[in-house]
């Protein structure tokens, strides 16, 4: 049986396309070469 | 394959970067998921399970941020999926790690280039917005009315259709929400809320309360509607009830026709009918009423001109006629012509002229000028005849050439002046001549009576005697 609340919790609101431009700036762009990279970083900085 | 470090190319059998030295061999197998996880996003968009898509497209970036084909495919497929902003989100980053020679700029060209539609996206995804806080508030009317509108502006947006779906379920109206969702698995065949939806819709029919009996197809609540290729052609069903309600309609609108708007039209056309019969019936009355009033006026009229007939008849047979006094002009003309003479009129014109006065009759003549001027003209003339007549009269019968004669002469004499002895005697001896002895008498009787004076009584008397002894 269908949670009426369950389900409508899990709806978020949508970005306007005036709002697109924010939500560039904040999309995650870390791919797992980034992570690698990092992880490397930070074994040769200790 | 470019070094994911300094960005430099580098050989595809080269196992370091010849620019920073790095190790490359890790990365050429994450680029290798990459480009699998694409290919596998690739196969779900083809087959359209644009959530399945989705996921691949997205694991295959986390393997390659810079894979240019996942990311604008991932860009695609969220658009198709109503998710406008998150698909230009995509081709703008794309368009950021490769600026040249990439399909994102082909794909924003096209979406930009009709504002129009871009701008019923912006106004769908801002009722959804609305929808969204008026279901959170409570109001779930007013979000059913505007996602009725999202779903109008953009009816591959799948969020706005599984939150309207949800709506309806809520008031279990599932023949709405069944058609939605149908819908939304038509732009996404594998999406799971829709199909979490219409698990609800068909009763909750789940793996786990199957015991192993039924066909297959009873096994899995959807059957074999999983995959659905869009390129497979389904003709819809056509719609039977709506053409039972069709007739249904006609004939229930034939039924009240005839039962209530015929009759009523009937009793109306009646009464109007009988309204007009009465005013005609009414106006009818009036015009006989007056057409007897009338004939009534023409009766009286005809009576009133019978007795003016009568009149004119009484008074044309009473001697008037317009040429009553013709008679009296005529003498009137003779009198004047007579004056005209003057001294030089003879005694038989005297004589004539007087006779012509005599004659004239003035019974019935109402001009009291007339009357009054005829007694002057005979007042004028009638002395002189007299005289004349008299005298030639009694030459007539002194002479005994036509006693006759001289009796008309002598009666002319006594018409105009009666006043005369001499005249009344001779007039008797006229008769006593002619032998009428009455009429001797009556003169003679008449100077007697007149003239008691008279040296002649002796003389009449004696004649008288004689006329008795006679």
């Amino acid at each position: 049986m269908i949670n009426f609340e369950e389900e409508l919790a899990k709806f978020k609101p949508s970005l306007e396309v005036d709002q697109a431009e924010e939500a560039i700036y904040k999309n995650d762009l870390t791919d797992i070469s980034d992570i690698i990279d990092k992880l490397l970083s930070e074994q040769e900085n200790r | 394959m470019i070094c994911p470090k300094c960005g430099n190319t580098i050989a595809i059998k080269q196992t370091y970067c010849e620019t920073c030295g790095i190790d490359v061999t890790v990365f050429r197998k994450f680029f290798k998921i990459s480009n699998l996880h694409y290919n596998k996003g690739l196969e779900k968009a083809n087959i359209r399970d644009l959530s399945g898509a989705v996921l691949m497209l997205q694991k295959s970036l986390e393997m390659n941020k810079r894979n240019t084909d996942a990311r604008n495919l991932l860009g695609l497929v969220l658009f198709e999926m109503g998710e406008t902003v998150a698909a230009l989100s995509e081709w703008v980053v794309s368009k950021h790690f490769q600026p040249d020679k990439n399909d994102a700029d082909h794909y924003m060209d096209l979406v930009q280039s009709n504002p129009t539609k871009l701008d019923a996206m912006n106004q769908a995804i801002k009722k959804y917005n609305i929808a969204l806080d008026a279901v959170r508030q409570g109001n779930n009317d007013l979000a059913v009315i505007q996602l009725k509108k999202v779903v109008n502006l953009n009816p591959h947006f799948l969020r706005a259709i599984h939150l309207l779906s949800l709506l309806y379920l809520k008031d279990g109206d599932y023949e709405h929400a069944r058609r939605l969702l149908t819908r939304a698995k038509k732009v996404d065949i594998s999406n799971t809320t829709t199909f979490k939806y219409l698990t609800e819709i068909n009763g909750g029919v789940t793996g786990d309360s199957y015991d192993g009996s039924g066909s297959p197809d009873e096994r899995l609540p959807f059957g074999n509607m999983q995959i659905e290729p869009i390129t497979r052609y389904r003709e819809d069903k056509p719609n039977v009830l709506a053409w039972v309600n069709w007739f249904l309609g006609i004939a229930i609108g034939i039924a009240v026709t005839f039962l209530l708007i015929v009759p009523t039209a009937k009793n109306n056309i009646r009464s109007e009918y009988e309204l007009q019969k009465r005013d005609y019936a009414s106006e009818l009355n009036v015009q006989i009423a007056n057409i007897s009033s009338k004939e009534q006026e023409i009766t009286a009229l005809k009576m009133q001109l019978k007795e003016k007939e009568d009149e004119l008849a009484a008074a044309i047979t009473s001697g008037f006629s317009p040429n009553f006094y013709d008679a009296y002009f005529e003498v009137i003309e003779s009198y004047q012509a007579f004056l005209a003479k003057g001294n030089d009129a003879d005694e038989d014109e005297i004589l004539t002229m007087a006779e012509i006065l005599y004659a004239l009759k003035t019974e019935g003549y109402t001009s009291q000028a007339a009357i009054t001027l005829l007694a002057a003209m005979k007042e004028a003339l009638f002395p002189p005849a007299a005289e004349i007549a008299f005298t030639q009269g009694k030459k007539f019968f002194d002479n005994e050439n036509d006693v006759q004669a001289a009796l008309n002469l002598l009666l002319a004499s006594y018409h105009y002046k009666p006043e005369n002895e001499l005249l009344l005697y001779y007039l008797g001896q006229t008769y006593q001549k002619l032998e009428q002895f009455e009429e001797a008498s009556m003169y003679y009787n008449k100077l007697l009576d007149t003239y008691p004076d008279s040296s002649l009584q002796d003389d009449v008397r004696r004649k008288i005697d004689e006329m008795g002894a006679e």
